[in-house]
């Protein structure tokens, strides 16, 4: 008997962010997940991060399946080496057009709720000494979906 | 001569050390010293995604740099030429001896250049 696919935004969702993410400088090998690196290489990382169903949903008297609006942060991370005075700009640079493509890409706003409820959350920057001076900027979003559990997909 | 002048000088004239060139500024005459490789393996951490890379560092005598007429405050941002790669010196600090700073090692803290 064939497995049932259920309709799952969040992976639908994740999956466009890290391909939105890897098109704002081709030169960033795309990973996900991954928690240890090279120094060797220019990496654009996609951390999953935690979903939250909203509390303010209202569940008393409704079915157990009844949809619920999530809200998820997973967190983009630009990492790279460059001398001192440079990482810094590189990595703002690679934060702000981030920014601007996921908060304007019609996919991603598309698997929310209204087609609008992304939010920028913010972002931390650590750079570190090491063979340069190793720089990474985690950059977050909010995502705010609609989960209709047992729904399959199209 | 202290025993530790000895043990500086066999260290240094050994297999452990290797001939590297120093050159402080740009446009000075490059100078020849023996150095110790002390890179190390390191990770960054990132909260997240850590960055394995290496902690590059030489070691110099203190009192060769002084036979050169090299004043260690004028290291940095120098550039040596070690094991065939070019390094900028981003740091020093004295590791003296037990007889002294003079008579001890410089730590130079590198930088790959790209």
């Amino acid at each position: 008997m064939a497995e049932i696919t259920y309709e799952d935004k969040r992976e639908a969702i994740l999956q466009r962010l890290l391909a939105v993410a890897k098109a704002v400088d081709e030169t960033f090998e795309a990973r996900r997940n991954e928690t240890r690196l090279s120094d060797k290489q220019k990496y654009v990382v996609l951390l999953d991060g935690e979903e939250t169903a909203m509390a303010s949903d209202p569940v008393t008297g409704r079915a157990a399946s009844a949809p619920r609006r999530v809200q998820m942060v997973p967190e983009i991370q630009f990492r790279v080496g460059a001398e001192a005075e440079d990482v810094g700009t590189i990595l703002n640079r690679l934060r702000i057009r981030l920014i601007a493509s996921v908060l304007t890409d019609a996919t991603l706003l598309g698997l929310t709720v209204n087609n609008h409820s992304i939010r920028y959350e913010g972002s931390n920057m650590v750079a570190e000494r090491g063979r340069s001076m190793e720089g990474g900027i985690g950059i977050a979003f909010t995502f705010t979906y609609a989960l209709y559990p047992g729904r399959t997909a199209v | 001569m202290s025993v530790w002048d000895v043990h500086y000088t066999a260290l240094y004239n050994s297999l452990l050390a290797v001939d590297a060139v120093l050159t402080v500024a740009c446009g000075d005459v490059p100078i020849e010293l023996r150095a110790i490789d002390k890179t190390v393996p390191q990770m960054n951490s990132f909260q997240g995604a850590d960055v394995a890379t290496i902690g590059p560092a030489a070691h110099v005598r203190a009192s060769e740099l002084a036979e050169k007429d090299v004043d260690p405050d004028t290291l940095d941002g120098g550039m040596l030429t070690l094991n065939g790669k070019d390094w900028k010196i981003i740091n020093h600090q004295p590791i003296p001896a037990p007889t002294g700073e003079a008579f001890g090692e410089v730590r130079l803290s590198l930088d790959e250049r790209r």
